[in-house]
């Protein structure tokens, strides 16, 4: 009885720690693509960092740790994806700038369709990571 | 971070904590887990009012991200990659 009482103190801890995280989100101070993905990456990283400080924990049982070990080998790839699409959006948008500058209509046309598809394929990361994370959260909520 | 994600990590720690293998756990390991989870909740929330405040930078700036923060970012997540992955269980 005591022991469940226990219980839902620690997860009371965990809603009262996570409440503070709630009103803070770099993703919704983002206002483009590139920023967004920025933040995205960022949010993965600090999730990543806190599952690192759960993993040096030795009263964490080691169930735990796998479970994070996996979600965290899982969600990596995602967002280094993403980091790669949005680099590329920031070559492929200073390439359109350029054109631009130098009125080359025919190469504006193409150059904005490229800028689409990077635009395009960073959204798609974004969305690809977002249950990749949400796995990482909850194995690390499982503390 | 996202309401939704809040709630689907609330519905793991309910079905975390009716499974047998928690409920076995000592009161002393739960009272000490209960003390981290709020040191790191605070820590992640210190990291993410950072992060926060280096993108309402950005858009006050009007720019995009560069190579070099990019790098930076990259740099931290492939740190604590390798060290999450190199973890074996004794």
């Amino acid at each position: 009885m005591i022991t469940r009482q226990m219980q839902c103190l620690a997860i009371l801890a965990l809603i009262l720690a996570l409440a503070g995280c709630a009103t803070t989100s770099p993703i919704r101070a983002a206002e483009t693509t590139e920023q967004t993905a920025f933040a995205a990456y960022g949010t993965f990283t600090v999730y990543q960092e806190l599952a690192g400080d759960i993993m040096r924990d030795t009263a964490v049982p080691d169930r735990v740790k796998l479970a994070i070990q996996r979600a965290e080998g899982k969600a990596k790839p995602i967002a280094d994806s993403l980091s790669e699409a949005a680099r590329e959006l920031l070559r492929v948008r200073r390439e359109y700038q350029a054109i631009m500058a130098s009125e080359d209509g025919d190469g504006a046309d193409r150059a904005q369709q490229r800028l689409l598809e990077a635009a395009e394929g960073v959204s798609r990361w974004i969305t690809e990571l977002e249950p990749a994370m949400a796995d990482l959260i909850r194995a690390v909520g499982e503390v | 971070m996202d309401p939704q994600l809040i709630a689907q990590l609330l519905l793991a720690l309910g079905q975390a904590a009716r499974t047998p293998a928690i409920q076995q756990e000592s009161i002393a390991v739960w009272i000490e887990l209960a003390g981290r989870l709020i040191q790191k909740g605070s820590e992640a929330d210190a990291a993410l009012r950072a992060l926060e405040a280096q993108i309402r930078r950005m858009v006050a700036e009007q720019r995009e991200p560069t190579e070099q923060e990019w790098e930076s970012l990259r740099a931290r997540s492939d740190a604590v990659h390798h060290a999450i992955q190199n973890w074996k269980p004794d």
